[in-house]
Protein backbone atom coordinates (compact mmCIF):
# COMPACT_ATOMS: atom_id res chain seq x y z
CA UNK A 1 0.00 0.00 0.00
CA UNK A 2 2.80 2.35 0.99
CA UNK A 3 4.70 1.42 -2.17
CA UNK A 4 1.62 2.19 -4.26
CA UNK A 5 1.29 5.61 -2.60
CA UNK A 6 4.94 6.41 -3.36
CA UNK A 7 4.46 5.29 -6.95
CA UNK A 8 1.31 7.44 -7.28
CA UNK A 9 3.19 10.43 -5.87
CA UNK A 10 5.99 9.98 -8.41
CA UNK A 11 3.56 9.57 -11.29
CA UNK A 12 1.51 12.65 -10.29
CA UNK A 13 4.68 14.74 -10.28
CA UNK A 14 5.37 13.77 -13.90
CA UNK A 15 1.82 14.11 -15.23
CA UNK A 16 2.49 17.72 -16.29
CA UNK A 17 5.39 16.60 -18.50
CA UNK A 18 3.20 13.85 -19.95
CA UNK A 19 0.32 16.24 -20.73
CA UNK A 20 2.74 18.68 -22.38
CA UNK A 21 4.01 15.94 -24.67
CA UNK A 22 7.54 16.31 -23.31
CA UNK A 23 7.89 12.91 -21.66
CA UNK A 24 10.49 10.46 -22.92
CA UNK A 25 9.07 7.30 -24.51
CA UNK A 26 10.08 5.33 -21.39
CA UNK A 27 8.29 7.72 -19.01
CA UNK A 28 5.25 7.87 -21.26
CA UNK A 29 5.01 4.06 -21.21
CA UNK A 30 5.28 3.96 -17.38
CA UNK A 31 2.55 6.62 -16.95
CA UNK A 32 0.18 4.97 -19.43
CA UNK A 33 0.63 1.58 -17.72
CA UNK A 34 0.03 3.08 -14.27
CA UNK A 35 -3.12 5.08 -15.09
CA UNK A 36 -4.69 1.96 -16.66
CA UNK A 37 -4.89 0.44 -13.19
CA UNK A 38 -4.98 3.53 -10.93
CA UNK A 39 -8.26 5.47 -11.03
CA UNK A 40 -6.97 8.27 -8.77
CA UNK A 41 -4.02 9.08 -11.00
CA UNK A 42 -6.20 8.75 -14.07
CA UNK A 43 -8.70 11.23 -12.61
CA UNK A 44 -5.85 13.61 -11.69
CA UNK A 45 -4.52 13.45 -15.25
CA UNK A 46 -7.97 14.08 -16.75
CA UNK A 47 -8.52 17.10 -14.51
CA UNK A 48 -5.15 18.58 -15.42
CA UNK A 49 -5.83 18.05 -19.12
CA UNK A 50 -9.20 19.77 -18.86
CA UNK A 51 -7.72 22.74 -17.01
CA UNK A 52 -4.94 22.97 -19.59
CA UNK A 53 -7.48 22.91 -22.43
CA UNK A 54 -9.73 25.38 -20.60
CA UNK A 55 -7.08 28.08 -20.34
CA UNK A 56 -6.53 27.94 -24.08
CA UNK A 57 -9.90 29.65 -24.53
CA UNK A 58 -8.75 33.11 -23.51
CA UNK A 59 -9.04 35.38 -26.50
CA UNK A 60 -6.58 38.10 -27.32
CA UNK A 61 -7.47 41.11 -29.46
CA UNK A 62 -5.65 41.62 -32.72
CA UNK A 63 -2.85 44.19 -32.83
CA UNK A 64 -3.84 47.61 -34.10
CA UNK A 65 -3.57 47.90 -37.91
CA UNK A 66 -0.63 49.54 -39.72
CA UNK A 67 1.75 48.43 -36.98
CA UNK A 68 4.71 48.46 -39.37
CA UNK A 69 4.14 52.10 -40.37
CA UNK A 70 4.00 53.09 -36.72
CA UNK A 71 7.12 51.06 -35.99
CA UNK A 72 9.09 52.81 -38.74
CA UNK A 73 7.97 56.18 -37.41
CA UNK A 74 9.02 55.19 -33.88
CA UNK A 75 12.37 53.94 -35.11
CA UNK A 76 12.97 57.21 -36.98
CA UNK A 77 12.18 59.26 -33.88
CA UNK A 78 13.99 57.04 -31.36
CA UNK A 79 17.04 55.89 -33.21
CA UNK A 80 20.12 57.91 -34.04
CA UNK A 81 21.75 56.84 -37.28
CA UNK A 82 24.23 54.18 -36.34
CA UNK A 83 27.22 55.99 -37.86
CA UNK A 84 26.72 59.26 -35.98
CA UNK A 85 28.79 59.94 -32.88
CA UNK A 86 26.62 60.68 -29.85
CA UNK A 87 28.01 64.08 -28.92
CA UNK A 88 25.62 64.90 -26.14
CA UNK A 89 26.46 61.67 -24.32
CA UNK A 90 30.16 62.55 -24.31
CA UNK A 91 30.10 66.33 -23.92
CA UNK A 92 28.63 66.57 -20.42
CA UNK A 93 30.99 64.16 -18.63
CA UNK A 94 34.04 65.50 -20.51
CA UNK A 95 33.11 69.08 -19.61
CA UNK A 96 32.59 68.14 -15.97
CA UNK A 97 35.97 66.44 -15.74
CA UNK A 98 37.67 69.36 -17.50
CA UNK A 99 36.13 71.90 -15.10
CA UNK A 100 37.15 69.83 -12.07
CA UNK A 101 40.69 69.41 -13.38
CA UNK A 102 40.97 73.12 -14.05
CA UNK A 103 39.68 73.89 -10.57
CA UNK A 104 42.21 71.56 -8.96
CA UNK A 105 45.01 73.04 -11.09
CA UNK A 106 44.00 76.61 -10.21
CA UNK A 107 43.72 75.79 -6.54
CA UNK A 108 47.16 74.17 -6.51
CA UNK A 109 48.64 77.16 -8.31
CA UNK A 110 47.10 79.65 -5.88
CA UNK A 111 48.27 77.69 -2.86
CA UNK A 112 51.77 77.47 -4.26
CA UNK A 113 51.85 81.23 -4.84
CA UNK A 114 50.55 81.81 -1.34
CA UNK A 115 53.31 79.66 0.17
CA UNK A 116 55.86 81.41 -1.99
CA UNK A 117 54.70 84.79 -0.69
CA UNK A 118 54.79 83.54 2.87
CA UNK A 119 58.36 82.32 2.51
CA UNK A 120 59.43 85.63 1.03
CA UNK A 121 57.72 87.52 3.84
CA UNK A 122 59.44 85.44 6.44
CA UNK A 123 62.84 86.07 4.96
CA UNK A 124 61.98 89.81 4.96
CA UNK A 125 61.10 89.59 8.68
CA UNK A 126 57.43 90.29 8.22
CA UNK A 127 55.65 89.73 11.51
CA UNK A 128 52.29 89.17 9.89
CA UNK A 129 53.17 85.76 8.53
CA UNK A 130 55.23 84.32 11.36
CA UNK A 131 52.16 82.74 12.87
CA UNK A 132 52.21 80.29 9.97
CA UNK A 133 55.58 78.87 10.91
CA UNK A 134 57.29 76.90 13.55
CA UNK A 135 56.71 79.24 16.45
CA UNK A 136 53.01 78.53 15.87
CA UNK A 137 53.64 75.04 17.10
CA UNK A 138 55.54 76.03 20.26
CA UNK A 139 53.76 74.70 23.31
CA UNK A 140 53.11 78.10 24.80
CA UNK A 141 54.28 81.01 22.67
CA UNK A 142 55.31 83.86 24.94
CA UNK A 143 52.64 86.24 23.76
CA UNK A 144 49.84 83.75 24.28
CA UNK A 145 47.61 83.79 27.36
CA UNK A 146 48.95 80.46 28.53
CA UNK A 147 52.47 81.67 28.01
CA UNK A 148 51.80 84.79 30.05
CA UNK A 149 50.13 82.70 32.74
CA UNK A 150 53.01 80.32 33.03
CA UNK A 151 55.60 83.04 32.75
CA UNK A 152 53.89 84.94 35.58
CA UNK A 153 53.65 81.72 37.52
CA UNK A 154 57.40 81.20 37.19
CA UNK A 155 58.07 84.72 38.32
CA UNK A 156 55.89 84.18 41.41
CA UNK A 157 57.72 80.95 42.21
CA UNK A 158 61.05 82.71 41.86
CA UNK A 159 59.81 85.49 44.17
CA UNK A 160 58.79 83.01 46.88
CA UNK A 161 62.10 81.21 46.64
CA UNK A 162 63.86 84.55 46.94
CA UNK A 163 61.81 85.55 50.00
CA UNK A 164 62.52 82.20 51.60
CA UNK B 1 14.77 32.35 -45.95
CA UNK B 2 15.49 31.51 -42.32
CA UNK B 3 15.62 34.04 -39.50
CA UNK B 4 19.41 34.11 -39.24
CA UNK B 5 19.77 34.94 -42.93
CA UNK B 6 17.10 37.63 -42.65
CA UNK B 7 18.86 39.20 -39.67
CA UNK B 8 22.15 39.28 -41.53
CA UNK B 9 20.37 41.23 -44.27
CA UNK B 10 18.85 43.56 -41.66
CA UNK B 11 22.36 44.07 -40.27
CA UNK B 12 23.42 45.14 -43.76
CA UNK B 13 20.60 47.70 -43.88
CA UNK B 14 17.93 45.73 -45.75
CA UNK B 15 14.55 47.17 -44.69
CA UNK B 16 12.58 44.59 -46.65
CA UNK B 17 14.18 41.84 -44.57
CA UNK B 18 13.30 43.74 -41.39
CA UNK B 19 9.65 44.02 -42.52
CA UNK B 20 9.57 40.27 -43.14
CA UNK B 21 10.74 39.61 -39.59
CA UNK B 22 8.23 42.08 -38.15
CA UNK B 23 5.38 40.54 -40.16
CA UNK B 24 6.35 37.09 -38.94
CA UNK B 25 6.75 37.84 -35.23
CA UNK B 26 4.68 40.92 -34.47
CA UNK B 27 1.50 39.04 -33.61
CA UNK B 28 3.07 36.34 -31.39
CA UNK B 29 5.08 38.97 -29.50
CA UNK B 30 2.01 41.19 -29.17
CA UNK B 31 -0.09 38.30 -27.86
CA UNK B 32 2.63 37.37 -25.38
CA UNK B 33 2.69 40.95 -24.08
CA UNK B 34 -1.11 41.16 -23.98
CA UNK B 35 -1.36 38.03 -21.90
CA UNK B 36 0.88 39.67 -19.33
CA UNK B 37 -0.60 43.13 -19.41
CA UNK B 38 -4.28 42.59 -20.33
CA UNK B 39 -4.22 46.03 -21.88
CA UNK B 40 -4.10 46.67 -25.61
CA UNK B 41 -2.31 50.01 -25.41
CA UNK B 42 0.45 48.73 -23.16
CA UNK B 43 0.85 45.54 -25.18
CA UNK B 44 1.16 47.63 -28.34
CA UNK B 45 3.75 49.91 -26.77
CA UNK B 46 5.88 47.06 -25.43
CA UNK B 47 5.69 45.20 -28.75
CA UNK B 48 6.87 48.28 -30.62
CA UNK B 49 9.70 48.63 -28.08
CA UNK B 50 10.77 45.01 -28.65
CA UNK B 51 11.18 45.55 -32.38
CA UNK B 52 12.88 48.92 -31.95
CA UNK B 53 15.42 47.16 -29.73
CA UNK B 54 15.80 44.42 -32.32
CA UNK B 55 16.46 47.04 -34.98
CA UNK B 56 19.02 48.79 -32.76
CA UNK B 57 20.76 45.50 -31.97
CA UNK B 58 20.84 44.40 -35.61
CA UNK B 59 24.19 46.07 -36.31
CA UNK B 60 25.88 43.77 -33.80
CA UNK B 61 23.77 40.67 -34.50
CA UNK B 62 25.45 37.29 -34.30
CA UNK B 63 23.31 34.20 -35.03
CA UNK B 64 23.93 32.48 -31.69
CA UNK B 65 20.42 32.04 -30.34
CA UNK B 66 17.16 31.57 -32.19
CA UNK B 67 15.61 34.92 -33.09
CA UNK B 68 12.26 34.24 -31.49
CA UNK B 69 13.81 33.28 -28.12
CA UNK B 70 15.63 36.63 -28.25
CA UNK B 71 12.37 38.46 -29.05
CA UNK B 72 10.35 36.63 -26.42
CA UNK B 73 13.00 37.22 -23.77
CA UNK B 74 12.90 40.97 -24.37
CA UNK B 75 9.09 40.92 -24.46
CA UNK B 76 8.88 39.01 -21.15
CA UNK B 77 11.36 41.33 -19.41
CA UNK B 78 9.72 44.52 -20.67
CA UNK B 79 6.25 43.23 -19.76
CA UNK B 80 7.37 42.32 -16.24
CA UNK B 81 8.98 45.76 -15.87
CA UNK B 82 5.73 47.38 -16.95
CA UNK B 83 3.76 45.34 -14.41
CA UNK B 84 6.20 46.40 -11.68
CA UNK B 85 5.78 50.05 -12.71
CA UNK B 86 2.05 49.68 -12.59
CA UNK B 87 2.14 48.24 -9.10
CA UNK B 88 4.23 51.16 -7.99
CA UNK B 89 1.75 53.59 -9.43
CA UNK B 90 -1.17 51.54 -8.04
CA UNK B 91 -2.85 51.81 -11.34
CA UNK B 92 -3.58 48.39 -12.75
CA UNK B 93 -6.17 47.01 -10.36
CA UNK B 94 -8.50 49.98 -10.61
CA UNK B 95 -8.18 50.30 -14.39
CA UNK B 96 -8.49 46.57 -15.13
CA UNK B 97 -11.32 46.17 -12.67
CA UNK B 98 -13.10 49.11 -14.26
CA UNK B 99 -12.59 47.67 -17.76
CA UNK B 100 -13.66 44.21 -16.64
CA UNK B 101 -16.72 45.51 -14.89
CA UNK B 102 -17.70 47.62 -17.87
CA UNK B 103 -17.27 44.66 -20.19
CA UNK B 104 -19.42 42.38 -18.09
CA UNK B 105 -22.08 45.07 -17.46
CA UNK B 106 -22.34 45.80 -21.19
CA UNK B 107 -22.87 42.14 -21.89
CA UNK B 108 -25.60 41.90 -19.27
CA UNK B 109 -27.45 44.89 -20.60
CA UNK B 110 -27.48 43.52 -24.11
CA UNK B 111 -30.07 41.00 -25.09
CA UNK B 112 -27.39 38.39 -25.94
CA UNK B 113 -27.47 34.69 -25.23
CA UNK B 114 -26.54 33.68 -21.68
CA UNK B 115 -23.85 31.36 -23.01
CA UNK B 116 -21.84 34.25 -24.44
CA UNK B 117 -22.05 36.11 -21.14
CA UNK B 118 -21.02 32.99 -19.26
CA UNK B 119 -18.06 32.48 -21.60
CA UNK B 120 -16.97 36.07 -21.14
CA UNK B 121 -17.15 35.74 -17.37
CA UNK B 122 -15.24 32.46 -17.47
CA UNK B 123 -12.55 34.12 -19.56
CA UNK B 124 -12.17 36.80 -16.92
CA UNK B 125 -11.91 34.16 -14.20
CA UNK B 126 -9.28 32.25 -16.17
CA UNK B 127 -7.35 35.45 -16.88
CA UNK B 128 -7.36 36.37 -13.20
CA UNK B 129 -6.23 32.88 -12.23
CA UNK B 130 -3.27 33.07 -14.63
CA UNK B 131 -2.45 36.62 -13.50
CA UNK B 132 -2.39 35.44 -9.88
CA UNK B 133 0.44 33.00 -10.59
CA UNK B 134 3.97 34.02 -9.59
CA UNK B 135 5.78 35.74 -12.46
CA UNK B 136 8.02 32.80 -13.39
CA UNK B 137 5.14 30.30 -13.40
CA UNK B 138 2.99 32.68 -15.43
CA UNK B 139 5.79 33.14 -17.95
CA UNK B 140 6.20 29.38 -18.34
CA UNK B 141 2.43 28.87 -18.78
CA UNK B 142 2.13 31.64 -21.39
CA UNK B 143 5.13 30.44 -23.36
CA UNK B 144 4.00 26.81 -23.28
CA UNK B 145 0.24 27.13 -23.69
CA UNK B 146 -0.05 30.12 -26.00
CA UNK B 147 3.29 30.45 -27.76
CA UNK B 148 3.63 26.64 -27.93
CA UNK B 149 7.33 26.58 -27.17
CA UNK B 150 9.05 23.38 -26.13
CA UNK B 151 10.57 23.00 -22.66
CA UNK B 152 13.99 23.54 -24.18
CA UNK B 153 12.91 26.76 -25.92
CA UNK B 154 11.23 28.02 -22.75
CA UNK B 155 14.45 27.34 -20.82
CA UNK B 156 16.34 29.49 -23.38
CA UNK B 157 13.86 32.36 -23.07
CA UNK B 158 13.77 32.20 -19.27
CA UNK B 159 17.48 31.41 -18.98
CA UNK B 160 16.93 28.48 -16.65
CA UNK B 161 17.26 24.69 -16.81
CA UNK B 162 14.73 22.36 -18.43
CA UNK B 163 14.02 20.72 -15.07
CA UNK B 164 13.23 24.20 -13.67
CA UNK B 165 10.71 24.67 -16.49
CA UNK B 166 9.15 21.27 -15.66
CA UNK B 167 8.84 22.24 -12.03
CA UNK B 168 7.35 25.65 -12.83
CA UNK B 169 4.71 24.16 -15.12
CA UNK B 170 3.86 21.38 -12.67
CA UNK B 171 3.29 23.87 -9.83
CA UNK B 172 1.42 26.28 -12.10
CA UNK B 173 -0.97 23.53 -13.22
CA UNK B 174 -1.63 22.53 -9.60
CA UNK B 175 -2.44 26.14 -8.68
CA UNK B 176 -4.66 26.61 -11.71
CA UNK B 177 -6.48 23.36 -10.88
CA UNK B 178 -7.29 24.70 -7.39
CA UNK B 179 -8.60 28.01 -8.75
CA UNK B 180 -10.46 26.71 -11.81
CA UNK B 181 -11.70 23.27 -10.75
CA UNK B 182 -15.23 24.59 -10.32
CA UNK B 183 -15.32 25.54 -14.00
CA UNK B 184 -14.65 22.02 -15.22
CA UNK B 185 -17.09 20.23 -12.88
Amino acid sequence: MEQRKVKCRKIKRRLSVFIDGEATPELEGKIRDHIKSCSMCRREMEELERIWNLIENVSVPEPLPHYYTRLRANIRSNVRPRWRFKWEEVLVPVTTVAVMAFGIFLGTLLLKNHDQLALESLSNGSEELTYLYLDTFDDFPDASLVGIYFNNGEQENNKEAYIQ
Amino acid sequence: MDDAALMVRVRDGDDVAFKMIVDKYYQPVYQLCYRYLSNQEDAEEITQDVFIRLYNAASSYEPRAKLYTFLYRIAVNLSLNRIRDRKLKRFISLETLKNNREGVMDMRMQAGPDKIIEQKENQEIIKKAIDSLPASQRTAVILKRYNELSYEEISEVMECSISAVESLLHRAKQKLKKKLNHLIK
